[in-house]
């Protein structure tokens, strides 16, 4: 280059590297404090069984939270996996008290949970509703259904496969533990080696340029939804297996840690990037402190004031590290109005 | 001609006349599907149409209506407010305790949970327009925590508000009206012309209509998107104080699931989620679309447990509805 | 979609180079009009490109460049006039039908996605595989080989995107529409942002495409580079055709000459005599704005009319956008009436007196939802206070409703929304939001891109008018009649510096364009 005032301008060096090890590592670190501290009050918090014990007890969170990954990376959102997760499994509940096969029940709880998702897919995609009000209305209704279905009463289902979910086990590896590392698996095969998981990525960060590339952008939101909808369905299975029933009020507020997993992972709410391995720690975070809270017998108050300061305190965290590694805002500063304006002016005539 | 445009950067535009006849229209839609609900409600329903079922309505209506007005405000300036309901329970919590455990009388509690609302407005808006957390991440936040501490201040238990003036807000009323229809009304007249009269409703609109040249217009951004949270905060508080006077006690979950409750009012009232177009009066008549459809329920033996399904696909259609009479325009 | 094959150019077409002049040409425009409400963007416009050459398009802003070339790339359906490629006619409807015809386009807004990777960003919508898993290696391979093909050495391929300068990210855009194929290539003022050397290595990229047969339509204001670069070039003046040349032997004043053509009369108000800048109400010295502008200093006194032009890039914009706080890494002094003032919000230049005005109403200008009533008080809504926080509407009501008067904006009310006005109506608007703010330098960024004659008649009285009422205005403009027509002063900025400063009447267009494309006189 001619001169050097062409060149762009870069923060300096070190700061990108405490921003990007602050990024990458920082939520690792925290989590390594957490296990820590955990474990000083409570010795058996790192034995295999508990560890295995707290992923399969939130075995839902981590799955939901690869879908919800999609819905974020492409800039959507989705408030309704908590209910659905209700409403599937009572879907399950109710086709399996009136036929008695769990085979057809599990295809009809896929069915009814995809069928779902396509069609609030179709609401935000080609109707173009915010995907805010969709997922929030869906968040609404699907646990009024599966509480008014059932009357607000739990359907028990016994069959030898709950059984085998809840008890089969490889040394401390049971069924659920397999399905969140399929779950992973397929996210991350998605994600990386396919047009949808290449297109999500698009749509986040720029759906005008992506569209003028020729992607048909409706088809691949409403099949990136329709894949939320199995992900749910698959956390639905297991949240039935684990109680031995449909319950109308299983999973209550899981929209919100499988939200707070993927960002506080460290992917950014705004979309366009993102992976996987981002979510895995946000998720481990959330499983840590959600067991490692309840070890310590915290009653659900305390409890909720820790996880939310915690996730608080992680945002910032994350935040600040970005814009470590950022340097101050750029030519998008226009874009963000907010930044200016809280200079007041100090130089007036 | 010296000079031309390459291409001028928009083409004729719509005839202004009917593009403002159109908001007139759109308003008058609402109050048109708020009368045609009300008779056929009255009609299809021998009871719906006893006073004491329609003060009834006015009252169930007060709460979600008040939590409205705030999100409403937030909406405008293009944020959300998801922490309303743990504010209405932390609010009552704080004042129930004052009035139970420290004898307090009772218009300093009240007041002590009036600024305990504006506070966590306040957080809510520090955290959303300094720290740039997105508005849904961050009022997600609050909620758990501020739902947690309010459940620690009550110790998860239950504690009853018996405090006289509590009660008479809950039963008594002025002229025929519940006080607390009353006081939902008055706060609907003040922001009403809070929004339409003042320089801050002013900014309000400028800001979510267009950011950015709010900005370059020299509208203070920062202070007006702030105290859009800390209204949304204090409004919340005061249905967290009439919450605590109906309900006559304050539990673990007072107020939960609100905050959905009160967007669903703003939407059925038309409001644009990202933000610059809504009314406080059209969030009033969403109130009482919301209102009216789930008393007619319950009259004609639809059990509770079905309102919420009805409350999710409600949304849904004032959305859909609202979407395609947009496009046939 | 074959999307695995190599990707690139056809071999044969190396071969096929065609030196013969009487070939019949690759692409071929015949008597193209294209009418806009209240105007004719192209009036009957030929144009003939050969294959294997650079041929440039010249022509003032307004000239019908642009409109040509996105009839050309299916933006735009033409009223009439036919589109012969290779002989064949065509009809193109959408800027896909454009790729299929092999006519590829690089607008100067990049339509990139900045968090994928280059690679991911050149084969987008189109990845190769089974139509669902992408087939990685593919892309890279190929856009290794496309890179090769372009002796593009210094990009990544998995590099993101946004973290690319932007000369490079041009390069990748350049790159994603040659993956195409084209047999035919525009690309619309692509050196606007580039250094001198990155320009030298797009041309050099540009000499092989020629070499392997594309024929290149190129969009330029720079005419030095056009005359050490292009083939041929089409002159288009007022959306018309005034000739086709050859550049051999041709001179930088005859391309000046073509471009301008005879003096037309225009229709600007000019001040009898030049207006006193005695009283210095602004001053700037040594003002630079990372990687835009370079250490310019001016004055600029009350009741007088700037203007500052320059070719696009040349840092104008961005100096106008630091003295309204808009603009980042920004150094320097400015004064206002003498006493030094510190700059960093448009809030605080609105304290100061100052407004600006940009050629991007929508997005910077105006609030849409807003009445029109709305938007002109907004900047002054302190001013109609009453108890403390309310809105006096009467008085607001008056004085917009004398503003309008004044100015002459054409709403059914005051109470429409602002989005329903035209867009010379709106540019009123925002002129009269400034105007009741009572600020006392006004600055202006393209006031009249866009708008139809007449309006842009008026915009110019009132400017004029401003400045008598003892006003300072500056205007930040391309359009050199514009700037002539207007300015007591005219500051000439090139390659980031402020180079030349003429007195009004001092200097006709041919001067003032050879200053903008660099001339020193």
């Amino acid at each position: 280059m001619s001169d050097a005032m062409t060149q762009p301008p870069t923060p300096s060096l070190t700061r990108q590297d405490a921003g990007r090890f602050l990024g990458d590592y920082g939520l690792l670190v925290i989590l390594v404090l957490l296990v820590l501290i955990f474990n000083a009050a409570n010795p058996t918090f790192l034995s295999v069984a508990n560890i295995t014990k707290m992923l399969e007890q939130n075995a839902p969170l981590f799955i939901v939270a690869v879908g919800m990954t999609f819905a974020i990376i492409s800039r959507n959102i989705d408030l309704s996996p908590g209910s659905m997760i209700a409403l599937v499994g009572v879907v399950m509940g109710m086709i399996f008290a009136s036929t008695g096969s769990i085979l057809l029940a599990l295809l009809g709880g896929f069915a009814a949970s995809i069928l779902i998702y396509v069609v609030n897919g179709i609401l935000i995609a080609k109707i173009g509703i915010n995907p805010l009000i969709v997922t929030l209305a869906a968040w609404i209704w699907a646990r009024g259904l599966a509480v008014s279905l059932t009357g607000g009463d739990s359907i028990v289902i016994r069959d030898p496969f709950i059984t085998f979910m809840n008890n089969a086990k490889i040394w401390e590896i049971k069924p659920a533990l397999v399905l969140i590392v399929l779950a992973f698996a397929l996210g991350w095969f998605l994600l990386n080696r396919t047009r949808l998981g290449r297109y999500t990525y698009a749509m986040g960060g720029d759906e005008r340029a992506t569209i003028q590339a020729g992607v048909d952008v409706v088809f691949y939101k409403i099949l990136m939804f329709a894949m939320l909808g199995f992900f749910t369905a698959v956390g639905a299975v297991i949240t039935i297996s684990r109680l031995g029933a449909a319950a109308p009020d299983a999973a209550y507020g899981l929209e919100l840690d499988a939200i707070v997993a993927v960002i506080i992972g460290g992917n950014p709410f705004q979309g366009g990037e993102g992976n996987l391995r981002k979510t895995l720690l946000g998720a481990l975070f959330i499983a840590i402190l959600n067991n490692g809270l309840s070890n310590l017998g915290m009653i659900d108050a305390y409890f909720n004031v820790y996880k939310g300061l915690a996730i608080i305190a992680a945002l910032l965290f994350g935040l600040v590290s970005r814009r470590l590694l950022e340097g101050k805002g750029g030519d998008d500063e226009l874009l963000d109005p907010v930044g200016v304006s809280w200079v007041e002016p100090s130089g007036s005539v | 001609m010296a000079n031309m445009a390459e291409a001028p950067e928009r083409r004729p535009s719509l005839i202004p006349a009917r593009a403002d006849g159109w908001t007139a229209l759109s308003t008058l839609s609402t109050v048109v599907v708020v009368i045609a609900l009300f008779l056929f409600f009255g009609l299809t329903s021998e009871r719906f149409f006893l006073p004491q079922n329609l003060l009834n309505i006015l009252k169930q209506m007060s709460i979600v209506g008040i939590l409205g007005i705030g999100m409403t405000v937030v909406i405008l300036v293009g944020g959300i407010d998801l922490s309303v309901g743990s504010v209405v329970l932390l609010s009552s919590a704080v004042t129930a305790l004052l009035l139970d455990s420290y004898d307090v009388a009772p218009v300093p509690a009240i007041g002590a949970g009036l600024v305990i609302g504006a506070l966590v407005g306040l957080v809510n808006g520090v955290l959303v327009e300094v720290a740039g957390i997105s508005p849904v991440i961050a009022t997600l936040g609050t909620l758990i925590a501020v739902r947690g501490l309010g459940q620690i201040l009550i110790e998860n238990t239950y504690i009853w508000v018996t405090d006289p003036l509590f009660v008479d807000i809950a039963s008594d009323t002025i002229a025929f009206l519940p006080i607390m229809a009353v006081i939902m009304l008055v706060l609907y007249v003040v922001f009403a012309i809070v929004l339409k009269q003042t320089v801050f409703g002013r900014y309000v609109y400028a800001i979510g209509g267009n950011p950015i040249a709010a900005r370059l217009s020299g509208v203070p951004l920062l202070r007006v998107k702030i105290l859009a949270y800390v209204l949304s905060g204090l409004l919340a508080a005061v249905a967290g104080m009439l919450t605590a006077a109906t309900v006559g006690v304050v539990g673990p979950n007072a107020g939960a699931g609100m905050e959905f409750n009160a967007i669903a009012a703003v939407v059925l009232g038309g409001a644009r989620l990202s933000g610059g177009v809504g009314r406080v009066e059209k969030t009033l008549l969403g109130t009482a679309i919301f209102t009216m459809v789930l008393n007619y329920l319950t009259l004609s033996g639809v059990t509770a447990i079905w309102q919420q399904t009805v409350t999710g696909f409600l949304v849904l259609g004032a959305v859909l509805l609202e979407r395609f009479v947009q496009r046939g325009k | 979609m074959r999307p695995s094959e190599p990707v690139f150019m056809n071999p044969d077409l190396t071969a096929m180079r065609i030196h013969d002049d009487y070939a019949p040409p690759i692409l071929e425009m015949r008597g193209i009009v294209k009418r806009f409400p209240g105007l004719v963007a192209l009036d009957g416009v030929d144009l003939s490109v050969r294959r294997g050459e650079i041929h440039a398009l010249i022509g003032q802003n307004g000239a019908g460049k642009s409109t040509l070339m996105k009839i050309l790339s299916g933006v735009y359906t033409p009223d009439e006039g036919d589109i012969r490629v290779e002989g064949l006619p065509v009809s193109i409807h959408y800027p896909r039908e454009a790729l299929r015809l092999g006519i590829g386009t690089v607008y100067q807004d990049l339509s990139l996605v900045p968090q994928l990777s280059v690679a991911d960003n050149i084969y987008l919508g189109r990845e190769p595989g089974n139509g669902f898993v992408i087939d990685q290696t593919a892309i890279r391979r190929s856009t290794q080989a496309l890179f090769r093909r372009l002796e593009v050495r210094d990009i990544d391929g998995d590099e993101r995107v946004g973290r690319l300068p932007l000369a490079q990210q041009q390069l990748v855009e350049i790159a994603k529409v040659l993956s195409h194929e084209p047999r035919i290539l525009i690309l619309d003022e692509p050196t606007a942002p580039l250094a001198d050397e990155e320009t030298a290595h797009l041309f050099r990229i540009l000499r092989g495409l020629r070499e392997q047969g594309i024929a290149i339509i190129f969009i330029s204001h720079r005419f030095k580079e056009i005359l050490q670069q292009c083939d041929r070039a089409t002159i288009l003046r007022n959306g018309r055709l005034v000739t086709t040349i050859d550049m051999q032997g041709v001179s930088e004043d005859e391309l000046v000459e073509l471009t301008i053509g005879e003096r037309l009369e225009t229709f600007f108000h000019h001040a009898e005599q030049m207006r006193a800048n005695a009283d210095v109400v602004l001053e700037v010295s040594h003002l630079s704005v990372r990687r835009a502008v370079r250490d310019v200093s001016f004055t600029v006194g009350r009741g007088e009319i700037v203007g500052i032009t320059g070719l696009l890039g040349a840092g104008q914009n961005e100096l106008a956008r630091a003295l309204f706080g808009i603009q980042d890494g920004v150094r320097g002094t400015i004064k206002r009436r003498g006493l030094v003032v510190r700059i960093r919000s448009p809030r605080q230049a609105v304290r100061l007196g100052i407004g600006l005005l940009t050629e991007h109403r929508k997005l910077e200008g105006l609030v849409p939802d807003m009445s029109v009533k709305e938007n002109i008080s907004l900047p002054s809504l302190a001013a109609f206070r009453r108890l403390t926080m309310f809105i006096h509407n009467g008085r607001e009501r008056w004085a917009v409703r004398e503003s309008m008067q004044q100015l002459n904006v054409k709403a059914a009310s005051s109470k429409v929304k602002v989005s329903t006005l035209s867009g010379g109506n709106q540019q009123k608007v925002i002129l009269g939001k400034w105007l009741l703010r009572d600020l006392d330098v006004l600055i202006f960024i393209s006031p009249t891109q866009g708008i139809d004659v007449g309006a842009k008649a008026e915009i110019y009285a009132h400017l004029s008018e401003l400045a008598n009422q003892g006003k300072s205005i500056i205007v930040v403009s391309e359009d050199l009649l514009e700037i002539l027509g207007i300015s007591d002063r005219i500051f000439v900025m090139y390659n980031r510096r402020l180079t030349r400063i003429f007195q009004r009447g001092e200097v006709d267009e041919e001067t003032l364009l050879s200053a903008v494309q660099g001339a020193t006189l």
